[in-house]
């Protein structure tokens, strides 16, 4: 017995300190990014890029729109770069922009042009991301795409991605009440969906 | 509890939030009423399969050079104005470095057939040496400089033909005749070039002739790109 | 009864993004020197600088337009988003922002004003003139078609039309100015650098210089008038392949070699000091005692 606690203890430890590390080296990063090392910015969007492509493509149910979106999310980024003051993760720091970004379908007039590139190939619109999820989730996927903008950012902000409702809220720009609303309709319409 | 209060407790039951009393009448419910069982059933399958989808998804391409491109807008023009003496190294990474940023707001449309601002060049003259179809000087390291200058411009002015669906056309017709002032001035140079080749400020001003006119392709691209 | 109330409060819940506006009047907190970046494609853009710590945007947003009004720790960004083509998307902004921010301005088909800022302003336009004013320490204005007037600017100014006329008044520190056929004049203020460039255009420097301060002029067919006070102190290196040059502050100028018509001139007045070089193609060159 004590040896197994002795393993978790050292483990988490070992997990603590890479934990460490990884924030010291995202910190270093961050700064040069900040400095205007724009190679320092492509490794931490490397490093975020699926995240925040994953929460775009939830929340839009878009595989191109999701493409501009997680664009706009990272250029974004570069212009605030200097409101990051490393007291979090930088995937953190990210998370209000990319649902920010994700929730104006208004398009920016910048993307234009992304677009245009976009559907002059034809292989673009039948591009879909790899989503590894059995049967049962693709279903989910095409009713989740039929909900209204507004219930299925709450349902993929707490249901997808595990948020409360104060956090939606503030997120969101709601009162939580609103956003249990919300997520009342959104589950009553998948269920109805996925049942019938 | 009637079945319709049932339905708007349940969620608040499933994500735990129901306290004591008010958890225990959803269940007493729930234990009598086959109907909201199966309605509960039903949420939680869709909670499992909800939190199951991955969240990491990788995009289908590439998209750091469409954010690389869009961040390479807000830089201010970082070539230095004015070349100060004719330096040949200097000036062939200049015009790559040019070349380079006309490849950047280039998009990745495949080109249209481009309508090329020519010049014409004067006649033979005595010191000639070695002109190459009439539209070069004779410093061969010169003339290598002029010729990726113009291959930006050309580059440039392209992907402004190629915006005239949003671009108004004359806004096109006022960017070519300004290129036309240009092209004007740089054949004056050239001429004087000519009678003095080694004239190093006549080289100079032929130079940065030629970055002027990149200049503003490149300024009216770019500005073109937000719309 | 309870289930309707449900829906009716989800259905008065509409994010404020997704409401169109005509006429508009925002604030929002900022910070004194943060940034604030504006994008207006089309129509009037009035930057102002205030004493507050606040960023307020009033005016009116074309048909088909909206207003995007963001802002971060020491970020604030407006921009006129639409889903049509921008250019017929006219919308009129009248900003008003710390006035130690530093202002960054986009526009096409837009003209732009900055007044009051003294953090740093910078501003593009193609089809629209662009007028600044005040103690700016940094000021970056571009344009195609439209003029580009500074005044009062001190510190590193950079001012470029291509058809339109780039006229500086009572702006002093560096310059780099520079228009194709528009005219070219600094007027006033004291100088440590300026070097101007134009095409076609007429350069007119008419201000005082620094004593260790450089400046060039170079133009291809453009006229240059030089006019500085008669107790500079400095070298002048002047040189034109077939203009004229007239000297009121020295010698002649000599024609160089009997096969081309270049006429060159070096001269130094008072002890020297400053470094003054002009050169042209065939624009005439005329160097005068400013009065």
């Amino acid at each position: 017995m004590e040896g197994l606690v002795g393993v978790v203890i050292g483990e988490t430890r070992i997990a603590m300190r890479e934990d460490e590390d990884r924030r010291a080296t995202e910190l270093r990063l961050v700064r040069q990014a900040q400095a205007g090392d724009l190679v320092a910015f492509e490794r931490l969007y490397r490093e975020n890029e699926r995240k925040v492509f994953g929460l775009c493509f939830r929340m839009s149910s878009d595989p191109a729109l999701a493409e501009e979106l997680t664009q706009e999310v990272f250029v974004r980024a570069w212009r605030k770069l200097s409101s990051f003051r490393g007291e979090s993760a930088f995937s953190s720091w990210l998370y209000p922009l990319t649902v920010n970004v994700a929730l104006s379908e208004r398009r920016s007039r910048r993307r234009r042009d992304a677009r245009i590139v976009a559907t002059e190939d034809p292989a673009s619109l039948e591009r879909a991301p790899r989503s590894p999820a059995p049967e049962a989730g693709f279903d989910l996927e095409k009713a989740m795409a039929a909900l209204p903008p507004g219930a299925r950012a709450v349902f993929v902000l707490h249901d997808v991605e595990g948020r409360t409702h104060e956090e939606i809220a503030q997120l969101l720009g709601l009162a939580p009440g609103t956003s249990k609303a919300q997520l009342h309709r959104a589950r009553r319409l998948l269920r109805e969906a996925l049942a019938s | 509890m009637t079945c319709q209060e049932l339905d708007l407790r349940l969620d608040d039951w499933l994500d735990g939030a129901l306290a004591g009393d008010a958890a225990r009448e959803v269940e007493a419910h729930l234990a009598g009423c086959a109907a909201c069982r199966e309605r509960e059933r039903q949420l939680r399958q869709l909670l499992a399969h909800a939190a199951a989808l991955p969240r990491s998804i990788a995009p289908a391409r590439d998209l750091w050079p469409g954010i690389a491109d869009e961040i390479g807008r807000g830089w201010s023009s970082w070539l230095a104005w004015g070349t100060r003496g004719f330096q040949p190294l200097a000036l062939a990474a200049a015009a790559a470095v040019v070349l380079g940023v006309a490849a950047l707001v280039f998009t990745r449309i495949a080109p249209e057939r481009v309508r090329t601002v020519t010049v014409t060049m004067p006649a033979a003259s005595p010191s000639a040496t070695s002109f190459v179809s009439g539209e070069t000087v004779s410093d061969p390291e010169l003339a290598q400089a002029e010729r990726e200058y113009e291959e930006a411009a050309r580059a440039l002015l392209e992907t402004l033909q190629r915006r005239s669906s949003v671009l108004p056309a004359e806004d096109l017709a006022r960017v070519e005749s300004h290129l036309q002032v240009i092209d004007r001035a740089l054949a004056q140079v050239r001429e004087a070039l000519v009678k003095d080749p080694e004239n190093r400020e006549l080289n100079r001003l032929l130079v940065s002739t030629h970055k002027k006119k990149v200049d503003v392709l490149r300024r009216v691209v770019r500005l073109s790109t937000a719309l | 009864m309870r289930r309707a109330a449900l829906v009716l409060a989800t259905v008065l819940a509409v994010p404020a993004w997704a409401k169109a506006q005509t006429t508009v009047d925002q604030k929002r907190p900022a910070a004194p020197d943060g940034t604030v970046s504006i994008e207006n494609v089309a129509g009037t853009i009035k930057v102002t600088g205030w004493d507050k710590a606040e960023v307020q945007v009033k005016g009116t947003v074309g048909d088909g337009g909206e207003l995007s009004f963001e802002s971060a720790a020491k970020s604030t960004h407006i921009e006129i988003e639409s889903d049509r083509n921008p250019m017929g998307v006219k919308s009129d902004l009248d900003i008003y922002v710390p006035a130690g921010s530093a202002v960054e301005i986009e526009g096409f088909q837009a003209t732009i004003t900055a007044t009051g800022v003294t953090g740093s302003v910078k501003a593009e336009t193609v089809n629209g003139s662009i007028t600044q004013s005040g103690a700016a320490k940094s000021v970056e204005l571009q344009s195609v078609n439209g003029s580009v007037d500074v005044t009062k600017a001190n510190g590193r100014v950079k001012a470029e039309s291509v058809n339109g006329s780039v006229v500086l008044h009572d702006a002093s520190g560096e310059l780099e100015a520079s228009t194709v056929h528009g005219k070219l004049h600094v007027l006033g203020g004291s100088w440590q650098r300026a070097e101007m460039e134009s095409v076609a255009g007429t350069v007119r420097f008419e201000a005082a210089i620094g004593p260790r301060a450089t400046v060039s002029i170079e133009t291809v067919s453009g006229a240059v008038q030089l006019l500085l006070p008669a107790a500079t102190s400095a070298e002048f290196a002047v040189s034109s392949f077939s203009g004229q040059i007239t000297n009121e502050l020295g010698p002649a100028a000599q024609k160089q070699s009997k096969w081309t018509p270049q006429t060159e001139l070096s001269f130094t007045t008072g002890s020297g000091g400053a470094r003054v070089t002009v050169e042209t193609l065939s624009g005439a060159i005329e160097i005068r005692k400013r009065p």
